[in-house]
């Protein structure tokens, strides 16, 4: 934002800043911390200044508090997080300066001050003091803070002269006391006793009668006033208005008085004079065909009249032409929002009257007409097709059904599509299937499987062989959506079921899992989409089912010949379903597949499947992750999953896991990593360490309830560490971003906590943590040296006597010199050890290397020496050891290094010849 | 009955919030969002409402009570004016209400622009209680709400004057500042800037 503080008319230089930083932040969470910061500020200012701050100061620090909340991205702290300054906006209200400043005070009480707040005692005697004025601007001042900060405790302090008032000689000041009163007899409904007298003359003043036929309307209701009288005022209201343009006359009194004789008849849908009212309302849709929002409110109100009588005034023998009969225009028109009119008149009123079912009234819409409405279906516009989908299903519901028909057999081969095209084609099938089978559960799973076959293909029908697809990246070319799975689909139906009743979830539940289990016996395998479908619903509500859990886990467990993602989501669905075995059974054959899963996976599935394993031996252990899950959903399940492996002893560590040291706060690493300096990671980890920290670190600069499952998805598939090791990191699979779409805080404060509060040590930074210290641990590296080098290395090293040492005195040496020397450094290289130590031997240090051999069973003084590890000494010329350095394999052939050196230069060059290699 | 009216701009930030029906803490922040997603991915050659189920249920599930809720939203160059109503409001009504109150801004802070919602919020949410109160309409005729923003400007420099004998009565009035920088800052968006 580029203005200066003189042009931007910022109340003060705090204010301009505010602005600018908030602007200006990289991410919003700064700018939340921008916010927070200011609100503790003025928090610290108000208590200095006591109760009585100087009134334009507190009207600025008001100010900037209401910038605050209005500006804040994720909720405050606290709800009651600003109600600090409530006294002083208070005291404001009522003995502020000028009349700005009492408007601030004002508006501040009424943004921040919850409805039975005790302060609001403290504002009645300054509304009653307002309204007493002879000022209009201060009548109208308190008027405005009534309606919005009215409680039951004002009324009877300012009822006396609220009557009053509806005979100011100001239209602004009636306007405003009509509403008033409507809004004050939610608090006290005989307050509405106090208009009967006034109110037919309000009627009749057309400046006024908006509102007060929106309190005519509440009168009648309460039987205070006669619903015939106020008709008739509305009739004339409407017989009178001459609107029959687009004019710029909004809310002209006639859409109100429109309005009430609709409120009127379904007071008394029996009244005698619904008829005329019904045929007042169909003439004055006809006289003023051209205004869209007169003829709206004319069908609106129609809506609410009794059929019969509709049937009577609208049939051939009336003298009345048909209402529909003036909108046809607006079908033909180009402007989307006559569409819109154009469906919702239709909508108002019963199908009967328009459509033509009915012999007494004829069909009131030709073919292209008809025609025109159909087109709607292919529309871009989602409220323009749902519209008409409503619209249809309600003519004839075998129309929505011919018209899936021939959308489905329309549809694209899978193979040929992208997946753009695939969701598009999914989703308006979907639309119609949400309306077609409202009630019945069992029907929408059927009309689901048709949808999701016509627009992908069974995982193995697709390329012949599993071919797991990596990522949307990928996912734009033809075919890209055959084994993609549809967030478009997959996210609706879960709403759907967690909106709907408990039967309809019943019936479309037994019927997916029956379906997935007829599809291994003979047809074809569900999709991806329907699989992780049933992976979801098996999850959350198998427990609601008939079918056994063996039956539902053969299901799921069948299904794993699949791309990773889906697999995830169906082991965690067999994670809950087999949660619910006797605990006699045993999932034995649910055990092979997953063992050989495991066999052919990667190392991200190797780890759930090893999860899973480890659970299903341990039935205590599984039930407890159930039981502890904050839902039965997939993500949640996920969540406990981690949760409850976090707490058991931690697994070996690895290079790559060490290598994520760079993301976790150094203080959260414990004291036993202060000992040493921080090791460089080699140039590949370093990478991954610096995409993840971009991964994580990108997220709470974006809206984590705002943003697309889409968005996440993305980010999860274009991930550089997809395949990685973080299984935080690779909780947003496709099946999990439904519950991610759907608000789950839990699972990504989760994934993202410990970011947006780098001060605290979070879950993730405390397992990190414990994994960090690599030198003080026992060895975690199994993996066998590559001997070839080594063992020509050790050969050299025993055999060569140029060297002048032996093994044993090498060992003590090292030993000695590795406990005096201070300063240590470490690092990653992906080489093996006995590259590195050629490496350093090449560099022309003079570095001597060792490789102690096990069975002599090396132990010196202080120091244990590692199977596998390569020693290093470097001498000077008077026979001091300068520096010494231990190589340890790592996995996938890379080694640590742990160099031990004083000298500041040496250490740097020993630094280079180490990094060249890396 | 008009349950919230908000302002953002096209890349999300919020500008103005009003909300007449009271709601829980938590859906004062999520409830923009969820509107900005849902009125940002609509193209502009669609009707300017929005029958949102989504944004039903969300109110439903914090206990708000009510029917049937629809979105009416009109952009202009970077900002989305978006209102929240109850069924029984008539949506051209309010399609309307929304130019209105745009020329209202427009009027007080002669050639309106986005920095005039930032600074002076305080004048926006002034301007919109002469157009709304307590939820419901209370004016729609442009030249009323213009003299009422006048009359309570001038009553403002009345109240300054007699809180403050020796000023010169030289009170920063809407848009005081703003104007030099809108024509600065080349933003008079309104008269050309309508999408629709």
């Amino acid at each position: 934002m580029e203005v200066t503080f003189n042009n931007s008319g910022a109340i003060n230089r705090a204010h301009y800043a505010l602005v600018q930083k908030i602007e200006n932040a990289s991410s919003p969470s700064l700018a939340d911390d921008a916010i927070i910061q200011e609100i503790d500020t003025i928090r610290r200012r108000f208590a200095k200044a006591g109760f009585t701050p100087d009134s334009r100061a507190c009207r600025e620090w008001l100010l900037i508090l209401l910038h605050c909340s209005m500006a804040m991205t994720f909720e405050l702290p606290r709800s009651d997080y600003l109600e600090f300054a409530l006294p002083a906006a208070v005291g404001l209200a009522g003995g502020g300066a000028k009349l700005s400043d009492r408007r601030v005070g004002y508006e501040f009480c009424a943004a921040v001050m919850p409805p039975e707040h005790e302060l609001h005692l403290m504002l009645v005697n300054t509304f009653r003091k307002d309204l007493e004025s002879r000022d209009e601007t201060h009548i109208c001042l308190a008027l405005d803070m009534l309606l919005q900060v009215s409680s039951s405790d004002v009324v009877p302090a300012i009822q006396s002269r609220l009557e009053d008032l509806l005979s100011h000689k100001s239209f602004q000041v009636k306007r405003r006391a009509m509403a008033t009163f409507k809004t004050l007899s939610r608090h006290n409904p005989d307050l509405l006793q106090r208009t009967t007298r006034k109110i037919f003359k309000r009627l009749r003043d057309d400046v006024v009668a908006s509102s007060a036929f929106s309190l005519a309307a509440e009168l009648v209701k309460a039987g205070m006033i006669s619903g015939i009288e106020v008709g008739h005022a509305a009739v004339e209201v409407i017989q009178k208005d001459r609107s029959n343009s687009q004019g710029r006359r909004i809310h002209s009194p006639a859409v109100a008085a429109i309005r009430c004789v609709g409120q009127l008849i379904v007071i008394d849908p029996n009244s005698g004079e619904v008829k005329s009212l019904a045929e007042v309302l169909i003439q004055k849709c006809l006289t003023s065909s051209k205004s869209s929002k007169i003829v709206l409110e004319c069908f609106r109100a129609l809506s609410v009249t009794p059929e019969p009588i509709l049937m009577m005034v609208l049939s051939p023998s009336s003298d009345l032409q048909h209402p529909v009969s003036g909108i046809h225009y607006m079908l033909m028109s180009k402007d989307p929002n006559l569409h819109y009119t154009f469906l919702a008149c239709l909508l108002a009123i019963d199908v009967k009257l328009w459509v033509g079912v009915d012999e007494a009234i004829p069909a009131q819409l030709q073919e292209n007409e008809v025609h025109r409405i159909m087109s709607f279906l292919d529309g871009s516009d989602l409220t323009i097709r749902r519209m008409t989908i409503q619209l249809l299903y309600r003519v004839d519901p075998a129309i929505l059904e011919a018209w899936f028909s021939r959308f489905i057999e329309s549809t694209p081969s899978p193979t040929s599509t992208t997946l753009a095209t695939c969701e598009v084609y999914a989703s308006r099938a979907l639309e119609v299937s949400t309306v077609l089978d409202a009630e019945n559960g069992e029907a929408f799973a059927s009309r689901l499987k048709v949808v999701l076959q016509a627009v992908q293909v069974p995982h193995k029908d697709a390329a012949g062989k599993d071919s797991p697809r990596r990522g949307r990246a990928h996912d734009e070319g033809s075919g890209a959506g055959v084994n993609a799975v549809l967030e478009s689909v997959v996210e609706p139906v879960l709403d759907r079921l967690r909106e709907s009743t408990d039967e309809f979830r019943k019936t479309f539940v037994e019927k997916t899992l029956q379906d997935l289990q007829e599809s291994f016996t003979g047809v074809a395998a569900p999709v991806p989409t329907a699989t992780v479908i049933c992976a979801a619903v098996a999850c959350e509500y198998s427990q609601l089912v008939t079918l056994p859990p063996s039956t539902v886990a053969e299901g799921l467990t069948n299904c794993l010949a699949t791309s990773p993602g889906v697999q995830e989501a169906l082991l965690i669905a067999l994670t809950k379903v087999v949660a619910m075995f006797d605990d006699e059974s045993s999932p034995v054959a649910v055990v092979t597949r997953v063992e050989e899963l495991l066999k052919q996976s990667r190392k991200h599935m190797r780890h759930r499947c090893d999860q899973f394993l480890r659970l299903v031996k341990d039935k205590a252990m599984l039930k407890t992750v159930v039981q502890n899950a904050k839902s039965q959903t997939l993500p949640d399940i996920l969540l406990a999953i981690e949760e409850q492996f976090r707490k058991l002893p931690k697994p070996v560590t690895s290079p790559s896991s060490a290598s994520s040291r760079a993301v976790s706060p150094r203080g959260a690493a414990g004291p036993s990593a202060l000992r040493y300096d921080a090791y460089d990671a080699p140039g590949a980890s370093r990478r991954k360490s610096q995409d993840r920290h971009q991964v994580r670190t990108r997220r709470p600069s974006q809206t984590p309830s705002t943003r697309s499952s889409a968005a996440y998805s993305e980010e999860f598939q274009r991930s550089p560490i997809l395949n990685g090791e973080d299984p935080l990191a690779q909780t947003i699979t496709p099946a999990g971003l439904v519950a991610l779409a759907e608000g789950d805080e839990g699972l990504r404060n989760f994934a993202v906590g410990n970011h947006i509060q780098p001060g605290g040590p979070s879950i993730v930074s405390e397992a990190l943590a414990s994994k960090v210290d690599l030198i003080t641990l026992e060895s975690p590296f199994h993996a066998e040296p590559p001997t070839g080098i080594a063992e020509a290395l050790k050969n050299d090293i025993q055999a060569d006597p140029s060297s002048g040492i032996s093994e044993e005195s090498f060992l003590q040496s090292f030993d000695v010199s590795w406990n005096s020397i201070k300063s240590t450094t470490r690092g990653w290289s992906e080489s093996p050890p006995a590259t590195v130590a050629g490496t350093l031997q090449d560099a022309g240090l003079g570095f001597i290397m060792a490789f102690p051999s096990i069975e002599a069973g090396i132990k010196a003084k202080d120091q244990t020496f590692h199977d596998n590890e390569i020693l290093g000494m470097l001498l000077t010329s008077d026979g001091q050891i300068s520096a010494a350095i231990r190589l340890r394999p790592g996995e996938d052939d890379s080694s640590l290094w742990i160099l031990k050196c004083d000298t500041l230069e040496l250490k740097s060059l020993i630094k280079n010849a180490l990094q060249g290699d890396g | 009955m008009i349950h919230a009216v908000m302002i953002f701009n096209t890349a999300g930030a919020v500008r103005l919030t009003k909300f007449y029906t009271p709601i829980p803490h938590s859906l004062r922040t999520s409830l923009p969002k969820l509107i900005f997603k849902l009125v940002s991915t609509r193209a502009s050659g669609l009707c300017n409402f929005l029958d949102a189920p989504e944004l039903q249920l969300n109110w439903a599930k914090n206990g708000v009570e009510g029917d049937e809720t629809r979105v009416v939203y009109r952009c202009y160059a970077t900002l989305y004016f978006v209102f929240v109503v109850s069924s029984e409001e008539s949506e051209l009504g309010i399609l309307d209400l929304v130019q209105v109150f745009v020329e209202s801004l427009d009027r007080a802070f002669e050639n309106v622009c986005e920095l005039d919602l930032v600074f002076h919020f305080d004048e926006v949410h002034y301007i919109l209680s002469e157009v709304i109160q307590g939820g419901l309409v209370l004016e729609t005729n442009v030249e009323e709400i213009a003299v009422a923003a006048k009359e309570a400007s001038k009553a403002r420099k009345t109240s300054y004057a007699s809180a403050h004998p020796l000023s010169l009565g030289s009170v920063g009035g809407v848009g005081k500042n703003v104007e030099s920088l809108a024509k600065n800052m080349n933003l008079s968006w309104f008269t050309s800037g309508l999408r629709r």
